[in-house]
């Protein structure tokens, strides 16, 4: 489950038995980005459809940073899922550290984080989970930082905004899931991210609280109209406040750039490269979204690859 | 010269309002011309500003000339940098602003309005973590 996650196809479960396997023991590697977008189509699809049971195959050949976030998934999915049995079937080699090729050359080491959910609805103040969010972000990439060149400041406020869209925009929890993956010469790093939650994402948000001069105009909001709303400073769907001031999406957006991170958001049945897009003009926006064919839900997918400090 | 390194303040996150607040009362400025260090901090708004405005009404009551450098390891364009930074400011009135309806051009006028009345000239320096300039904006 690497840079696109693998897609389920749906069927109608009503009425029956259903116990659920998740196999991934032909998975060579479960990226934690991966497992995260997997486990919200999850969540989303299996919210809605009774399940009786679940078993959980991990991979034939799993690293030790690979057995924790199986492990963390597990727990999640066990979480969201109370009172139905859980199975996890594990025969784990962890003392095997494995060298992987992802195609572009990189031969390389890496170290998926287990994936950290954010649990908004355990704060009376949805935003009050971001603290503890931030700081763990900080501290898993602080070792890097030591050794990469990279802003963990800006880092950590790119995602700190995206997560604060999810705590004001969702009913729901969101989930983040990071892969750190060292060159084997250790000269470069990439860093590798999945956010999402189970919104209904930014485009149907928009739509659905268009402001009352312009709600005779939502037959005509298409997605490109949403995101140019959404990009611009000083745009926001909810009461303006000290706390919100609609500039979020602009810090993703010119954070990432000035970043060198490769942005991309899964909006339902669009993907759209943001730090692809020059301006905010329909045309800009319209070359840089493509349509997927399916509903995916909603996440963010990052990458950004960082140049090893120079040696003192 | 007064230097305030946020950091040694036990302040490295500003959305944390509990400690921007406990913090408040560690920052004294002496000295007409201040550097604040944001290096290594995660900004936020209004938490960043709430900083900012500490110094500046300090700094306001000393004699001229006076002057606030502030130092970030954030590469930002400047208008989302000032967004960040001054966003909720009592000392700009930016505490109630409607963020729309101002462009680079309007928060700047703001700004430097303010700071020449207080006769004080303000820079943000934004540094690359080896400490070379990256780039310096320059108010009042």
């Amino acid at each position: 489950m690497g840079y696109l996650p693998a897609f389920f196809h749906y069927q109608d479960l009503k009425g029956k038995k259903n116990p659920v396997l998740l196999d991934f023991s032909n998975c060579t590697s479960t990226y934690s980005s991966g497992l995260t977008i997997f486990l919200i189509h999850l969540l989303q699809y299996f919210g809605k459809n009774h399940v009786d049971s679940w078993s959980i195959v991990p991979p034939r050949r799993q690293t030790w940073s690979d057995a924790g976030s199986m492990e963390v998934f597990t727990r999640i999915v066990e979480a969201h899922f109370p009172n139905q049995e859980i199975r996890f079937k594990s025969d784990l080699d962890l003392n095997t550290l494995r060298s992987l090729e992802d195609g572009s050359g990189f031969t390389s080491q890496m170290t998926s984080l287990p994936i950290y959910e954010l649990t908004f609805s355990q704060h009376s103040n949805r935003r009050d989970a971001l603290i503890p969010f931030k700081r763990w972000l900080y501290d898993a990439l602080s070792p890097y930082y030591e050794r990469y060149d990279f802003s963990l400041t800006l880092l950590t406020s790119i995602a700190n905004e995206i997560a604060k869209n999810s705590a004001d925009h969702t009913d729901n929890n969101a989930f983040m899931g990071i892969d750190l993956i060292e060159s084997k010469s250790k000269d470069a790093l990439k860093i590798l991210f999945a956010f999402g939650d189970l919104g209904l994402g930014i485009n149907q948000h928009i739509k659905n609280n268009l402001p009352s001069d312009r709600i005779n105009r939502y037959q005509y909001w298409d997605l490109t109209q949403t995101y140019r709303e959404a990009l611009s400073r000083g745009f926001t769907t909810t009461n303006e406040s000290l706390n919100n001031k609609g500039i979020g999406m602009s810090i993703i957006l010119d954070g990432s750039v000035n970043c060198g991170i490769s942005l991309s958001v899964f909006d339902a049945n669009s993907r759209g490269v943001l730090t692809s897009i020059e301006s905010l003009t329909h045309r800009e926006i319209r070359k840089h979204f493509y349509h997927l064919g399916r509903d995916v839900g909603f996440y963010y997918i990052g990458e950004l690859t960082c140049p090893a400090l120079p040696s003192s | 010269m007064t230097r305030i390194e946020l950091k040694n303040l036990g302040v490295t996150d500003m959305g944390d309002l509990v400690a921007v607040h406990n913090c408040l009362a560690g920052i004294e400025v002496s000295q007409s011309i201040v550097h604040l260090n944001l290096q290594h901090c995660i900004l936020d708004y209004p938490g960043t500003s709430f900083i900012v405005d500490c110094v500046l009404k300090q700094l306001s009551k000393l004699e001229p000339k006076r002057e606030l450098k502030i130092q970030t390891d954030y590469y930002l364009p400047e208008a989302t940098l000032l967004n960040y930074v001054f966003l909720g400011s009592e000392f700009f009135d930016l505490d109630g602003v409607n963020v729309k309806a101002m462009d680079l051009a309007s928060i700047k006028a703001i700004l430097i309005k303010r700071l020449v009345y207080y006769e004080i000239s303000l820079s943000i320096e934004q540094l690359r973590r080896n400490g070379e300039q990256i780039a310096i904006l320059t108010y009042g």
